[in-house]
């Protein structure tokens, strides 16, 4: 069992919520329970409206690479309120990844503690965290070429400041920005997008009002990579009717590639901004970074 | 050059030092540029983000409704709710912000930091009525501070304590309802209300010492070469609050007297930036 060593309360709190909310969905409870008495046809006709953008429109993305000096490549990602910080170290040695033919890919995800005003998280890392480092891992290991870096390890470590909905796709979009920074070689950059079916409205990039609207809603998540037009992860949960499937998958495609085009020009600012630097008068670090590259292959 | 600063780092440090530079081009006292930013989460209830060269720091703050420990009807009241904390600091170095760090289980360098940054919480004179939830007091506010290292260059603990300062007065807290015992609920529409924090500002400042030389704000290089660390801190009245020296070697009284006087040099300047993004 982990223990704990940080110093904490020994009194027991809670995150209070708020009472007209707590008097609404007080109120809505009592209405099902009564239309259950009614009728004997399940109800959960829950119909929600978004009223500042459209069904199948982006929030807006804002993106930066290179921004912790001390990691090899890092990327800092922020779709409105939620905001996401990736760092890569690597590829590198470890006494462990001796025998491996390949590198070895780590991935870990963290949520801040007050990065969601509902959910309580501790400092140690619990089964969601877990399970979400899970599917970002194998996201993007397919697009990773590892066999180009026998015996080594190439850590992913992604932390989480503010929760507002899709935290998923920021995090798979930061890794493999913050991978393509750290100049690990891959097939291409892994673009993502998720959608929320509430009834027939497919809402696609949810905030995180929108994900806990209803229980049970059918939730997808694509990640893919768009110049090869290869899937490399689709996720789908919840109760969903099989065209509801289709189209929405189809509708994360498409937000997808997106998503791949703001984050190919990002990489490519990025490279001028630099090169730029570079030009300046410090030494130009691509042809180091080339040359361990060469070094690697041989 | 560059691969003898690779195989004999002090030495190369040392033939800067001579000329009253550093390698960067900053002078032996000058401070990195520090920016800071707040309550750019939405999520907690007061948060900053300091940014001291390359090191960033991010602090968010949690409030959770707790029910105080009843307190003994003769006993002295006022007492008791003194020696009670409200506040709880931790810092997370994690493995994000440098590769010195892991993720299994907090740093020696964290957790003393933490200590550190608890013992000076309770410097703040915080009247208790502040963190009441209701308008009695039986349930009470308690608030979680988590400073998260971001990009660790060196000097993370005067990052720290003006994050977690400026985060405080950064947080908002409001009034609530009680209506079961152990149901606490936020009640909209009353008004929020700010922490009094007032003329206790924490001014700190750290420096390294390597060899006689003494490097004030100093990068992760130079706190690596370095031999002994001091950390200054002082409050609104020009009081010490926190005095660190952790080395080898002695420290000369003279250096000392300068660090204190860098200190209270340094005071406009935090003063200014803390006021300036809380008003």
């Amino acid at each position: 069992m982990k223990i704990d060593y940080r110093s904490g309360n020994s009194i027991k709190t809670q995150i209070p919520l708020d009472y007209k909310e707590y008097l609404k969905r007080k109120e809505d409870k009592q209405q099902q329970q009564q239309q259950q008495q009614q009728s004997t046809q399940p109800t959960g006709a829950i119909t929600y409206k978004r009223k500042d953008r459209l069904d199948e429109q982006f929030r807006q993305i804002f993106m930066k690479t290179g921004i912790v000096t001390q990691a090899s490549g890092s990327c800092y990602l922020e779709i409105e309120k939620t905001k996401v910080l990736c760092s890569v170290y690597g590829p590198r040695a470890t006494p462990k990844t001796e025998l491996f033919e390949t590198a070895k890919l780590n991935c870990e995800l963290k949520y801040a503690t007050f990065s969601s005003n509902k959910e309580k998280f501790d400092y140690l890392e619990n089964t969601k965290e877990k399970d979400q480092s899970l599917i970002i891992y194998q996201s993007i290991i397919g697009s990773l070429r590892l066999d180009k870096y026998p015996k080594t390890v190439v850590d992913v470590y992604i932390l989480v400041l503010n929760d507002d909905g899709d935290v998923l796709v920021s995090a798979i979009t930061a890794a493999s920005m913050a991978l393509a920074d750290a100049g690990v070689e891959m097939y291409d950059m892994v673009a993502s997008c998720s959608a929320v079916c509430i009834k027939d409205a497919t809402l696609i990039n949810p905030t995180a009002q929108e994900e806990t609207l209803t229980e049970g809603a059918g939730k997808i998540l694509v990640s893919k990579m768009p110049s090869h037009n290869n899937i490399t992860q689709l996720i789908q949960t919840g109760e969903l009717n099989y065209n509801n499937v289709l189209e929405s998958v189809n509708l994360c495609i498409d937000g997808s590639d997106k998503i791949y085009s703001i984050m190919k020009q990002n990489l490519i600012d990025s490279l001028l901004r630099q090169q730029k630097k570079d030009g300046d008068g410090n030494e130009i670090n691509g042809i180091t970074t080339n040359a361990a590259d060469d070094q690697m292959e041989e | 050059m560059e691969a003898f600063q690779k195989i004999h780092p002090l030495e190369f440090y040392r033939k800067f030092l001579e000329r009253s530079v550093r390698p960067d081009g900053r002078s032996l006292t000058d401070i990195r540029k520090t920016t800071l930013s707040v309550g750019s989460i939405t999520t907690c209830s007061g948060s900053s983000f300091v940014k001291i060269g390359n090191t960033s720091v991010v602090c968010g703050i949690r409030a959770e409704v707790g029910e105080p420990p009843s307190i003994n009807q003769t006993g002295i009241v006022s007492n008791q709710s003194k020696n009670h904390s409200y506040i709880f600091v931790n810092v997370e170095l994690g493995p994000i912000c440098s590769n010195a760090f892991s993720s299994s289980k907090p740093s020696e360098k964290a957790m003393s930091l933490g200590t550190q940054l608890n013992a000076l919480i309770n410097r703040l004179d915080i009247p208790t009525t502040d963190f009441y939830f209701d308008n009695e007091g039986k349930a009470r506010w308690y608030l979680y501070v988590d400073i998260y290292c971001l990009d660790y260059d060196g000097n993370i603990t005067d990052a720290s304590i003006i994050a977690m300062l400026s985060a405080l007065k950064n947080v908002t807290l409001q009034q609530g309802i009680i209506v079961e015992p152990n149901q606490y609920f936020k009640d909209s529409e009353q008004p929020t209300r700010k922490l009094s924090i007032q003329n206790n500002y924490f001014i700190p400042l750290s420096f390294a010492v390597i060899d006689d030389y003494i490097l004030s704000d100093p990068c992760l290089e130079e706190e690596k070469l370095s031999s002994g660390q001091i950390t200054i801190t002082f409050n609104e009245n020009q009081e010490i609050c926190l005095l660190l020296y952790t080395g080898t070697n002695g420290i000369a009284d003279d250096h000392l007297k300068k660090c204190i006087q860098l200190t209270k040099n340094r005071f406009d300047f935090i003063n200014k930036l803390v006021n300036e993004n809380n008003s």
